[in-house]
């Protein structure tokens, strides 16, 4: 992408930056100018000095607004402290950037850094041409540039006016590894400062002139419609206003929160329709009906037909619940909408997919809407779903004023898009060693056609129409496939059934299945994915493999794992004393998983007695690439470890009459601090690109903990969460 | 119309006096430090100390606090200087952040208590919640607060 030098007036007020300095950004996409929109400011240097990124990526919580200053600063050799980051609003009809698949770091890693070599040489020059010294002679350090020979200096600041008349510099070279000084180190986040004293401004807290606020009321039934309410009532009740429709529901509007909340009691709405028989014990039976006969292909390498043929043959059933994320900050959104423009300040993982569903819902342009994407409790991707948001801006324009919608945590645990449940058979043909020579897996769950959101859906139902009829039960079958938006195939596959090879194992033949078990309820992203359900049934699987050839799991796994993966399994096994013996009633599992291009490997051990499981310590070793700060990834390993750990013990959305049974946080129980087990981390020394870090954390920990239970106490829990399965004995 | 002290000061609302502290503080004072994370009192994010007691201000209607001192973490200290703060920082604890207020007073007022609280007095004094994990390092910045503010001249290091 093309650096460009923006620091005439036009674009420094359109940045809301005052004064003057050196404005560095870029030009949007070709999409984006199609859209009227130019160009995107990125680095600011004042007169005063002072440094400000412009960041369109999310802050959520995994530190990626200082890593990104990171990249920037490295270059442009300045003092760590005296950086600000802001996000930028998503206007003019711009295409958005979205947070998530642990990629924010991956795809800017070299534009940044960039970023800041252009703006380091634009001062340099600057410096070279006040002094009228070569340029060789001039180095810029800690915020200043140097003249070698006479130790003259220029602060930054000084030199910004006269850098912002320079072209951008064609060619720049980034420095090599050694000669980094920030990339690498654990520098202390800038955005925490604001997290410890209640300055941080998040969603929740965003504060508009003359702001109403409301509380919604949806169908606890998914795909149900408002009946009846009592609207009389509720607007007869102190402060509140309106009463107003929204999709599926009504919103309560009042001029303060508890208002609007008092006034939802007294609403006594009533909803019908939808799917009211929908129940998970019943869901269970069909997703393992359908594992009865076979299912679509999705992957299949070499003659797996063949590779069963006259084996040893082990198989296993596993099956994983619906999951909510559970931010802690639950949804919410401020939206002003006006005539003939709509402003919104959302905590959103996808301002441009935000903005797109809210034009439409308010019946505006997209030029005429502004996103301002706010900090967030919590993201892990629910904030992808622009629901509430849609909520929020047809309460603001019913009621003409600005309007703040918040969500009751019921809300938001009873109308997430959950991360599917599904079941899966996996089957192993062993050679006479004992190794796998085929390996099958053939997962069933919903098709998320029906609960995908609604940006996808529309695809799904123009190719539907194109294609003269449903794209279901056949999943996808090949022709069609070819044929799908890459996107859409990664988003179908991938949220349910993966779209790769089961396992990353140097096995000789593998397949992969699907078959649908068709559900109305919601499903999206979820931390790390597909791959919380699928590292579950493969790495569970590959330990019963090893205890059905009376191997040790570690030594079976590194028999077959990649030099790389194999280099995380033994670091695994040295930082967790893999062999030393343990106690009766303790035990030990490990799981080996690769996502979005880095490899984890999770060691748990764990004390069991009768039904209760207490994790005691977790290793974890992480190759991610090169690190660009060690403790932010110390940090993503252990917030991943706890949030896989919560859903393997204890995670569980269950509906019955086509609505979520639980609601709140005493039945949908996160883990707490004295359940939190010790966590190791290792950072492996890692060559090549950095990798994801906020979500490969999470996959391996369910495995690993379950693979422990066995170790402990012998008995193979095969569903999920693990703690309700202990109870039952029929389980497992 | 209600009368509450908050950080030092006293505040006349227009309010129910059975609206919630929680929403007091945020709607009606400005105090959006203080978070909204469940409504029922177990999730912590909402935590303030009435009289120096960390107390779930979510589940106390406002209209009963005539006379008492409340503190959010808008008051712990005029420039984060707090040893909880400090510790919170080096320890580099907050992730979303949005649980760490509750967090923070709750630790605090442990430590006014406990001044070097072990760790299962740990476990019993910090039941907030936090989806992103933060637990170990909030565990460690405790103890690291408990040491700064052990030191003779309550003058720790930066
Ligand atoms: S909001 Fe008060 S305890 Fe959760
Ligand atoms: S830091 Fe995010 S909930 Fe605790």
């Amino acid at each position: 992408m093309a650096i460009l030098n923006l620091s005439r007036r036009e674009f420094l007020q359109a940045s809301g930056i005052l004064g003057t300095g050196l404005l560095l950004g870029w030009r949007a996409s070709a999409a984006g100018l199609r859209n009227g929109a130019a160009v995107s400011p990125l680095v600011h240097i004042g007169s005063d000095g002072g440094v400000t990124l412009f960041v369109e990526r999310a802050e959520m919580g995994q530190g990626v607004h200082s890593g990104l200053a990171q990249l920037v600063a490295e270059e442009l050799e300045i003092d760590w402290s005296r950086v600000r980051v802001e996000n930028r609003a998503l206007d003019g009809g711009r295409p958005g950037v979205t947070t998530g698949g642990s990629s924010s770091v991956r795809q800017e890693w070299e534009p940044m850094q960039r970023a800041g070599a252009a703006a380091r040489e634009m001062l340099v020059r600057a410096a070279s041409l006040t002094w009228k010294a070569p340029p060789e002679e001039c180095r810029a350090s800690g915020g200043e540039v140097v003249h070698g020979p006479s130790s003259r200096r220029l602060g930054y600041g000084e030199l910004a006016a006269r850098a912002s008349e320079l072209p951008v510099p064609q060619s720049l070279e980034l420095k090599p590894a050694h000669e980094r000084h920030l990339i690498g180190r654990s520098v202390t986040r800038l955005d925490l400062p604001a997290k410890v004293d209640g300055t941080a401004r998040y969603g929740m807290d965003v504060k508009v002139e003359g702001m109403l606020y409301a509380v919604p009321s949806m169908s606890p039934v998914f795909g149900g419609e408002l009946v009846s309410a009592d609207t009389a009532a509720a607007l007869a009740r102190p402060g509140v206003r309106h009463v107003v429709e929204i999709p599926n529901g009504l919103a309560v509007v009042a001029d303060h929160y508890w208002q609007a909340r008092k006034g939802l009691e007294a609403l006594q709405p009533r909803f019908a329709g939808g799917d009211t028989e929908f129940d998970s014990r019943g869901y269970s039976l069909r997703m393992r009906k359908a594992l009865d006969t076979p299912g679509v292909p999705v992957f299949e390498q070499g003659n797996v037909e063949e590779a069963f043929a006259g084996a040893r043959v082990v198989e296993a059933r596993y099956e994983v619940p619906y999951l909510a994320q559970a931010c802690m900050e639950p949804m919410n959104c401020t939206a002003s909408v006006a005539k003939d423009r709509c402003e919104v300040w959302a905590p959103t993982q996808g301002p441009g997919r935000l903005r797109d569903a809210v034009a439409e819902a308010v019946g505006l342009p997209v030029q005429g809407i502004t996103v301002h994407t706010t900090l967030m409790g919590g993201g892990f991707g629910r904030r992808f779903e622009p629901d509430f948001a849609i909520q929020a801006a047809l309460a603001s324009q019913a009621v003409g004023r600005p309007v703040k919608l918040i969500w009751s945590r019921e809300d938001d645990t009873r109308h997430a898009y959950y991360r599917p449940a599904c079941a899966a058979e996996l089957r192993a043909a062993l050679d006479a060693d004992g190794r796998p020579r085929g390996l099958s897996q053939h997962v069933a769950g919903p098709w998320p056609r029906r609960g995908l959101p609604g940006w996808l859906r529309a695809w799904v139902g123009d190719l539907e129409k194109e294609l003269g009829g449903p794209l279901v039960p056949d999943f996808v079958p090949r022709a069609i496939s070819s044929r799908l938006p890459p996107l859409l195939t990664r988003g179908v596959a991938g949220i349910v059934a993966g779209g790769g090879p089961p396992t990353g194992y140097s096995i000789p033949t593998q397949r992969s299945e699907y078959s649908l078990a068709d559900s109305g309820v919601p499903i999206g992203w979820w931390r790390s994915v597909a791959a919380s359900q699928l590292a579950f049934f493969t790495e569970c699987f590959v330990d019963e493999l090893a205890a059905a050839t009376g191997s040790d799991p570690y030594a079976y796994r590194h028999a077959l794992a990649s030099p790389k993966q194999r280099r995380v399994l033994e670091a695994a096994a040295a930082l967790s004393d893999w062999r030393r013996p343990l106690p009766a009633g303790r035990g030990r599992g490990m799981a080996l998983y690769s996502s979005f291009g880095t490899t984890v490997c999770q060691v748990v051990e764990l004390a069991s007695a009768g039904d209760s499981i207490s994790v005691e310590h977790v290793y974890c070793t992480v190759d991610c690439g090169q690190v660009l700060n060690p403790d932010s990834v110390e940090a993503q390993m252990e917030g991943s470890i706890l949030f896989g750990l919560t859903a393997a013990l204890r995670g569980e959305i269950t509906l019955r009459d086509g609505q979520v049974e639980q609601g709140n946080f005493h039945d949908y129980p996160l883990l707490g601090l004295a359940e939190a087990p010790q966590i190791t981390v290792e950072l492996l020394e890692g060559e090549g690109p950095p990798q994801g870090i906020g979500e490969p954390g999470t996959p391996p920990i369910a495995p690993a903990v379950t693979n422990a239970l066995y170790a402990a106490t012998g008995r193979r829990i095969r569903t999920l969460p693990l703690e309700r399965h202990l109870r039952e004995p029929s389980s497992g | 119309m209600l009368e509450l002290e908050v950080n030092g000061r006293l505040f006349r609302v227009e309010a129910g006096p059975d609206t919630p502290l929680l929403w007091v503080l945020r709607d009606h004072l400005g105090l959006t430090g203080t978070k909204f994370g469940c409504g029922i009192g177990v999730c912590g994010s909402c935590t303030v100390h009435l009289d120096g007691v960390p107390t779930r201000s979510c589940q106390v209607p406002a209209g009963r606090l005539g006379g008492v001192a409340i503190k959010t973490i808008e008051g712990l200290s005029p420039d984060r200087s707090h040893p909880v703060q400090r510790a919170w920082i080096a320890e580099q604890v907050p992730q979303c952040g949005y649980c760490q207020a509750g967090m923070i007073m709750t630790a605090t007022a442990l430590l006014e208590r406990n001044p070097s609280p072990a760790d299962d007095e740990i476990d019993r004094a910090m039941t907030n919640l936090c989806r992103c994990g933060s637990y170990p390092r909030v565990r460690r910045a405790i103890h690291v607060a408990s040491g700064e503010m052990k030191k003779p001249h309550g003058d720790p290091e930066p």
